[in-house]
């Protein structure tokens, strides 16, 4: 990625819910068992519940939205190439993109 | 090309041959004009004279086409046994067709039996894009990607052979083709039922040697009921099966930790 696109602060906002994210994950999982878990003491799983809420907004997956690589935009994003429609359009007639032409039928 | 009709009536068998490495050869000659220049109008030179022997010329001058020009040579399957499939794929079809050549050849002088190239369909995903930035839905634009699929099917040959096969492979492939192998190998009749005991063997084993720990170190020398040994197995299988290893720290810590906040709790509600 280049500046241009870590100069936004939704880019570098996702990327910090990504990063906690995967650091948090664990703990988390943990939390969500034992608050369903019906074998453990009620008082356990209503605090697990709690600790759940004490984590960070961007610890929850949710909240990970995928962006353009290049622009940031976060509507019209293909997985595949993991770029907004009109970058696409614009690297697929560059030739960018392996494999991908115009398309005649 | 009089000639390969002549030959035709004469022997079927040898016409048969004749006809399908012409057409092999005209399609590398034709295809590869321009890449090769002098040398593949020798190679279309040389095609007359397999003609020549069958009429009765004596002429090894078959030996002398370089067999690239030919289809590669198979070796015939023995046993039928299917040991490996290799998936071919890639979004141009040059350099992979090349590919899927060069592996049967090195099949061969490994000494592999290997199939034809089996085509597999091709696979494409279109995208349909508008044209410009902003709006303007109206005009539109379609983009697809092609994947092309081969399958090569190698029989009865050993494993280790197929190992030094696929190393090559992997190391020789070009950029932009992908390779998925499927492999299978042969065992005796009864490898279930062998697995199966050899699995009960180990877990019986651990889990007694658990129960002989516990009362070990517990000290403990009363006589035991069926009924209390099997809940420490059951125990120890419960442990064992529900959670991996960093969950269950990470939960054990976590529920030791609890009785401190609890209080806080239980003051604040």
């Amino acid at each position: 990625m280049h500046f241009r696109i870590l100069s936004q602060a939704r880019v570098r906002r996702d990327i910090k819910t990504r990063e906690t994210v995967a650091a948090t994950e664990l703990i988390r999982q943990a939390y969500r068992y034992i608050t369903r878990n019906e074998q453990i003491h009620p008082r356990i799983r209503q605090h697990a519940q709690l600790m759940l809420n004490s984590f960070s907004r961007h610890a929850r997956p949710t909240t990970i939205r995928n962006r353009c690589t290049e622009t940031g935009r976060a509507r019209g994003i293909f997985r595949d190439s993991r770029l907004c429609r009109y970058q696409f359009r614009l690297k697929a007639l560059n030739g960018e993109i392996p494999g991908v032409k115009k398309a005649v039928w | 090309m009089s000639s390969v009709f002549k030959s035709a009536i004469t022997n079927s068998k040898t016409r048969n041959l004749l006809f399908s490495r012409i057409s092999n050869l005209r399609g590398y000659v034709v295809g590869s004009r321009d890449l090769f220049g002098e040398n593949q109008l020798q190679a279309f030179d040389q095609i007359q004279k397999p003609f020549g022997k069958i009429d009765g010329e004596t002429d090894n001058s078959e030996e002398q086409i370089d067999p690239i020009y030919l289809e590669p040579q198979r070796i015939p399957r023995k046993y039928n046994i299917t040991v490996c499939h290799i998936h071919f794929r890639s979004y141009i079809l040059g350099p992979m067709d090349f590919f899927v050549d060069f592996a049967r050849r090195a099949a061969f002088y490994l000494s592999i039996p290997c199939s034809g190239v089996v085509y597999l369909p091709t696979q494409t995903t279109r995208w349909t894009v508008p044209r410009g930035p902003f709006v303007h839905k109206k005009s539109q634009e379609n983009f697809e990607r092609k994947t092309h699929k081969r399958l090569l099917t190698l029989k009865d040959a050993n494993k280790n052979i197929i190992d030094k096969l696929l190393l090559y492979l992997t190391k020789n492939c070009p950029p932009g083709i992908g390779m998925r192998v499927t492999r299978w190998e042969w065992e005796e009749l009864g490898v279930g039922k062998r697995m199966l005991e050899n699995v009960k063997t180990k877990e019986e084993s651990r889990m007694y040697s658990d129960v002989e720990k516990k009362f070990v170190d517990d000290g403990d020398k009363k006589i035991l009921s069926v009924g209390s040994i099997a809940d420490i197995l059951i125990k120890g299988m419960k442990k064992d099966l529900s959670m991996d290893d960093n969950l269950k720290k990470s939960l054990e810590d976590e529920i030791n930790s609890k009785p401190k906040d609890k209080m806080e709790i239980t003051k604040r509600s």
